[in-house]
């Protein structure tokens, strides 16, 4: 029933190949570096939208800090948001002192979790 | 294309699963959709699900279960920045069993068992909308698609679209639920076998409080597979937000915490992913768990249950899924889907272990929410048994070194009051 129309391919085909040894002690693996283990499908379309000038007013911007793939950032004062990388959980639903347009991916698309 | 089913089930979770393999077994006509490109594609989970509720519902589960390993030792660790102290029971644990399994795999042969059973799954299909004529649920849109079925089992996990749209429930507030970031990492079978002492097939179920969440509310895990280790951290949502909490780093200190990077050094992360966690216990279900039409299992309906030494939500989510598909068995018999006629469904969960075991530890997520358990007592922990431990010219007695650390922290009475309420309570 879904189609795949705006597929990427998948970025990832993770498993066998891991891209990265773990480092010395005190070495984080930076949040793209773990991204990067994800299968993704990305889709066309953003599934989460933010209302900029509901955004630009708001102070408290808890999205910068518990999103725990770190799309949401700080430019120039304005919030943006990079739906690529998204992990589906919610939290920034939850975290939002707003009301935040989210929604899941299509049918079909986003993550792949192999080891979920 | 119109297609009416006898039960459309939104969700191939456990509990989605469970309905759909019970309702197969009755000989009805039923659909799974699951927006997932496969089966499991979006699972995740710790690690540790409890075998009783699957033994007893499917015979050649022992056999066929894709199991990592059984769990054979229990561990509580509590951390500080620097040291670590743990708790460990060593035990047969063949009279109340548990595994580590990897949710993904274990949801997919769920999922062979539903189609081997004679119910469809169908991958790649999310939910959009339900259908309702006067108030009845009749169906589901996906996209520019509508099927249709006599009722509805929404089992669409911890975000409740669908739910919230058929008046069910209102979203979670942020002290009702916990964001889980897991981290997997590969090392060989041998190598978890020698580091944490166990025979083939056992493995280690450890929680840790303190250090892995920074202190807030929430805790860290480990769970040993195969031939990979889970490591997670769980932090509730206005902890994080109280605490400033960077969510996307936090696996990562947690990972290089000396206790940790000495077990998983020659590993290889192969995945990294997030998911949201129900943490109130009893108070976190919604009033209805049906309507006309439509009923809730699983985490949309907040069946989960946190005694802060064991967390476990699959068996449950499985059972009331069992249940669901019962209660649907029923009402195509009666051919009444209205709410009073799926109303026994809820009278099914009040009898059976999914409420009788939140209602035993209600009051243990109020409990859990005490920040002492994750700041003041992990810390205070770690730093009299050091100095306990440490020998020299000035060696004192522990009760001394306990003063001294509780000192502007803690009151004796507060702890006394901690310890009665968590032996009470949990």
């Amino acid at each position: 029933m879904s189609d795949l129309n705006g597929v990427n391919d998948v970025t990832n085909e993770n498993g066998e190949n891991p891209k990265e040894e773990l480092g010395e002690k005190g070495e984080k693996l930076s949040i793209e570096a773990r991204l990067g283990l994800v299968a993704f499908t990305i889709d066309s379309e953003p599934h989460i939208k933010l209302r900029e000038e509901v955004c630009r007013e708001c102070k408290p911007r808890y999205c910068l800090f518990v999103c725990p793939a770190k799309l949401y950032t700080e430019e120039n004062g304005e919030i943006k948001f990079n739906y690529e990388g998204c992990l589906e959980c919610g939290t920034c639903r939850i975290a939002c002192p707003q009301e935040l347009d989210w929604n899941y991916p299509r049918g079909g698309f986003g993550a792949h979790y192999q080891y979920g | 294309m119109e297609e009416k089913f006898d039960a459309i089930i939104v969700g191939a979770g456990a509990a989605g699963l469970g309905a759909a393999y019970r309702l197969a077994k009755y000989g009805l006509n039923v659909v799974v959709l699951e927006r997932g490109q496969r089966i499991g594609a979006k699972n995740v989970y710790g690690g540790r699900i409890y075998t009783h509720v699957f033994e007893k519902e499917i015979p050649e589960f022992r056999k066929e279960a894709p199991v990592e390993r059984w769990v054979k030792k229990e561990r509580l660790t509590l951390m500080n920045s620097d040291d670590a102290v743990t708790l460990e029971l060593f035990s047969d644990f063949s009279a109340n069993d548990s595994f580590i399994a990897i949710l993904s795999k274990f949801n997919e042969w769920l999922g062979k068992k539903v189609e081997d059973a004679g119910g469809l799954v169908i991958p790649g299909i999310k939910v959009d909308d339900l259908i309702a004529e006067n108030g009845t649920i009749k169906g589901i849109t996906a996209g520019d698609e509508k099927l249709y079925a006599d009722v509805v089992i929404d089992a669409e996990g911890i975000n409740p679209i669908i739910a919230k749209k058929a008046g069910l429930r209102d979203d979670w507030k942020p002290n009702q639920v916990a964001v889980g970031v897991k981290e997997v990492i590969k090392i060989s079978e041998n190598t978890v076998n020698d580091i944490f002492q166990l025979n083939e097939g056992e493995g280690v179920a450890n929680l840790f409080l303190g250090y892995p969440t920074n202190y807030a509310l929430g805790g860290g895990f480990l769970y040993t597979n195969k031939d990979t280790i889970s490591l997670g951290v769980v932090i509730r949502i206005d902890s994080a937000i109280a605490k400033r909490i960077q969510v996307y780093d936090i696996i990562e200190d947690f990972r290089n915490h000396p206790f940790i990077h000495r077990i998983l050094k020659e590993g290889s992360p192969i995945e990294y992913s997030a998911h949201l966690v129900p943490e109130e216990g009893l108070d976190g279900i919604p009033r209805n768990l049906v309507g006309d039409g439509i009923l809730l299992a699983g985490d949309v309906a907040g069946f989960v249950l946190n005694r802060g030494l064991t967390i476990r939500g699959v068996d449950l989510a499985f059972l009331s899924g069992l249940l669901a598909a019962e209660t649907v068995k029923e009402a195509h018999e009666a051919g009444d889907f209205s709410r009073a006629s799926l109303s026994s469904y809820e009278e099914k969960l009040k009898n059976s272990i999914v409420f009788s075991e939140l209602e035993a530890f209600k009051r243990a997520s109020g409990l859990l929410g005490n920040l002492r358990f994750y700041e003041t007592y992990p810390q205070i922990l770690c730093e009299v048994l050091k100095d306990a431990y440490t020998v020299g010219e000035n060696s004192r007695k522990i009760y001394p070194i306990l003063r001294e650390k509780m000192k502007g922290r803690l009151s004796l009475f507060t702890m006394i009051r901690d310890v009665i309420s968590a032996v009470r309570n949990l």
